[in-house]
């Protein structure tokens, strides 16, 4: 071995490394993508929120937190419900009790009041999401059917994500110390099945499917609607899409 | 990646409570899915003893129903105070009619 030119070490090197990585990056991948008879190219997932339907009764912040095991204490959330109460002289107020986990009470002073309308909020997928950007050990990616996801197993908790979303919608997870989020359900989605909000929702607030399909649910939603996202200005092209927000919505 | 499921999906109710489903689906709740007030069912599909919840009283549905200023104006809502208080929604009101 001494004798070896330092083409051939390269040579050596090169092969070695394209050995390991057979080994071991295709089986992640594979566990996680290639799920049975689900064909990822084929997809793209999007959601729709219909803020004009929306009455705040929290199923889905219910659903979410049953589905995804998420910590029951009222600042872990996937996804929540907001409520905008606009008052005169330009006064805004959002507030969200346990994440409208148990309903909203009605509000008692409506003399200043101009209008008031529930808004949930989730992870918003981005197209340019720079929570990846700024994870430092490739933890945080974007799946190839358009889904913002985190591998718990390279993440090393530093929360750099978590201070990067613009939307709020990442946390640490008390017990298991990496982050977490909305996966849109991607162990559902994957087989066929909604995410558990949209299943919750009574009143088809939410929708969702697959952005590639003409005829999918969201497709129509984003036909039929006049359509907006939170903060377009940053240019991080969400796919989750709005109808019927306000100008105060961030 | 094989994470446990809860949510079974309204369809699959249907295989065994067709009635009930038939009944909903011409229903005014036909776009709440049945987990919606039955809660997580996938072990109940698996194993029918283990039963789902029933939402009892007026605190379920008053969770959608309350009379709520923010609540879209065309939703059917009751104030709870003056809405025959004390009494069980479902003594009046069928919710799979």
């Amino acid at each position: 071995m001494n004798n070896l030119s330092r083409r051939e070490f390269l040579g050596l090197s090169f092969k070695a490394a394209i050995l390991m990585l057979g080994l071991g990056f295709p089986k992640k991948l594979l566990a996680l993508t290639n799920l049975d008879g689900y064909k990822i190219e084929e997809h793209l997932w999007g959601y729709g929120i219909d803020v004009d339907k929306c009455i705040g009764c929290g199923r889905c912040v219910n659903a979410c937190k049953v589905e995804n095991k998420v910590p029951d204490d009222p600042f872990f959330f996937r996804t929540w419900v907001e409520r905008y109460t606009e008052k005169k002289n330009d006064k805004v107020e959002v507030d969200s009790p346990n994440g409208g986990k148990d309903g909203f009470a009605d509000i008692k002073d409506k003399k200043e009041l101009i209008k008031s309308f529930f808004v949930p909020k989730m992870c918003n997928h981005c197209e340019n999401p720079p929570c990846v950007q700024v994870c430092p050990v490739g933890a945080t990616y974007k799946s190839k059917d358009g889904v913002v996801l985190v591998d718990p197993s390279y993440c090393i908790g530093c929360r750099y994500c978590i201070q990067a979303c613009p939307y709020g919608a990442r946390y640490l997870h008390p017990e298991k110390r990496v982050a977490d989020k909305c996966t849109l359900c991607y162990h559902r989605i994957t087989k066929g099945l909604q995410p558990a909000c949209v299943e919750a929702c009574p009143t088809q607030t939410r929708v969702f499917g697959n952005l590639k399909a003409a005829q999918s649910p969201i497709s129509r939603f984003i036909r039929a609607k006049k359509i907006l996202v939170l903060k377009p200005d940053l240019g991080t092209r969400p796919k989750i899409f709005y109808s019927g927000i306000d100008k105060e919505v961030r | 990646m094989a994470r446990p499921l809860r949510y079974a999906g309204s369809l699959s109710c249907k295989d065994c409570h067709e009635e009930k489903h038939l009944s909903w689906s011409k229903s005014r709740h036909k776009t709440v899915n049945c987990e919606t007030c039955h809660e997580a069912a996938l072990k109940h599909t698996e194993d029918p003893a283990i039963k789902p919840t029933k939402p009892e009283g007026r605190k379920f549905c008053l969770l959608c129903h309350a009379k709520n200023i923010s609540k879209p104006k065309n939703f059917p809502q009751v104030d709870p105070q003056g809405h025959n208080p004390g009494q069980n929604c479902a003594e009046c009101h069928n919710p799979h009619e």
